[in-house]
């Protein structure tokens, strides 16, 4: 039998939330930047969630607010037996979706003619995808702040999609999905064994018979 | 008269009676910024869609069908979705139920010249 409670997380759970993580701490360093910068920090504002499908309520109450919303989610893992110890450790590979999406509403420019509804809400979810691929490939974050666990992140695609025609929406949304892909380790509990015998090891050195190493060991 | 004519006629009652149909004021600013004012058909409903991405977002859909006769006879020509940034597109304001106003962008216009009416699928605006 197991002798311990598994209560903790496993990887697979812990680098989602650090790909969260790592966005909320960076989006607002990012408008702190901003505002030192002198610029808007609302223009480097993303509303970030963990695993939700129904993130984008306020696109249907509050349409004022167009901010682009960002949701992390797992979506597969495969273990590659080559690279993992049959007893204590396997290599993961996953792949986290983040899916963002950008919002924009028609309003008139005020020289006579308009601003697309369908252009700003591009134009929002590019500056969405732009924050989010350079936060998450920056060099600062190159194993995610895992080190020892996450062995490497790639961004193996985004895609962008526009609703459907037919479909058409007062709300003009745009979609993409970044799908990154993480490496990372995965632990098991493992077995401890009971003490049957203590070695002790003496290694000399045939010159100068000086002691170079005392080790001792349990052995099960 | 014909039938088809006849018919026509008939949508005065159908959908512009707010006393005891369901016609609803609307007010209608082309680019020019000539409004009209008028009864008309005119609805807006939550629904949600899918970016195609597997995700559902909640939308909204609004939208606003007028007898094409009461257009002409204000003066109006028939409403139509404007994609040029250097234009101003045509606008649909009405009031919902509860008597908040909302105005809206013409985003596709769907013209029945057989019949006489003309759908409109509003988009927001602010």
């Amino acid at each position: 039998m197991i002798q311990e409670l598994i209560n903790k997380q496993d990887n697979f759970e812990l680098v989602g939330q650090k790909i969260v993580d790592i966005l909320k701490t960076e989006i607002e360093n990012q408008k702190t930047l901003a505002l030192a910068n002198g610029s808007n920090p609302l223009d480097w504002n993303l509303r970030i969630f963990y695993e939700r499908s129904n993130a984008w309520e306020q696109y249907l109450n509050n349409t004022v607010i167009e901010t682009p919303i960002v949701n992390v989610w797992l979506d597969n893992s495969s273990y590659n037996r080559n690279d993992s110890n049959e007893i204590e450790y396997q290599t993961a590979e996953s792949t986290y979706n983040i899916d963002v999406y950008g919002y924009g509403k028609a309003s008139a420019d005020g020289s006579g003619g308009q601003n697309a509804g369908d252009l700003q809400a591009s134009l929002n979810l590019f500056r969405a995808i732009r924050l989010v691929r350079n936060i998450i490939m920056a060099s600062n974050y190159t194993y995610l702040d895992m080190r020892g666990v996450v062995s490497r992140r790639w961004p193996e695609s985004i895609s962008i999609f526009q609703p459907q025609l037919d479909n058409v929406n007062m709300q003009q949304i745009v979609g993409s999905r970044l799908a990154l892909r993480v490496q990372y380790l995965e632990f098991s509990p493992q077995y401890t064994g009971e003490s049957i015998e203590e070695i002790f090891a003496t290694v000399i050195s045939k010159e100068t018979s000086e002691v170079l190493l005392e080790a001792e060991y349990d052995y099960t | 008269m014909s039938l088809r004519e006849q018919a026509e006629k008939d949508l005065k009652g159908i959908m512009e009676d707010e006393t005891t149909g369901f016609g609803w004021p609307v007010t209608i600013v082309n680019p020019l910024g000539v409004n009209l004012s008028l009864i008309a058909l005119s609805g807006d409903i939550s629904q949600t869609i899918d970016p195609d991405t597997g995700q559902l977002v909640s939308g909204r859909l609004a939208y606003c069908s007028i007898r094409m006769s009461s257009l002409f006879a204000g003066g109006m020509g028939i409403p139509e979705g404007i994609s040029d940034s250097d234009r101003l597109p045509w606008l649909v304001t009405f009031n919902d139920i509860n008597g908040v106003s909302h105005t809206f962008k013409v985003y596709k216009s769907s013209p029945d010249r057989a019949l006489g009416i003309v759908d409109l699928v509003l988009e927001g605006w602010k």
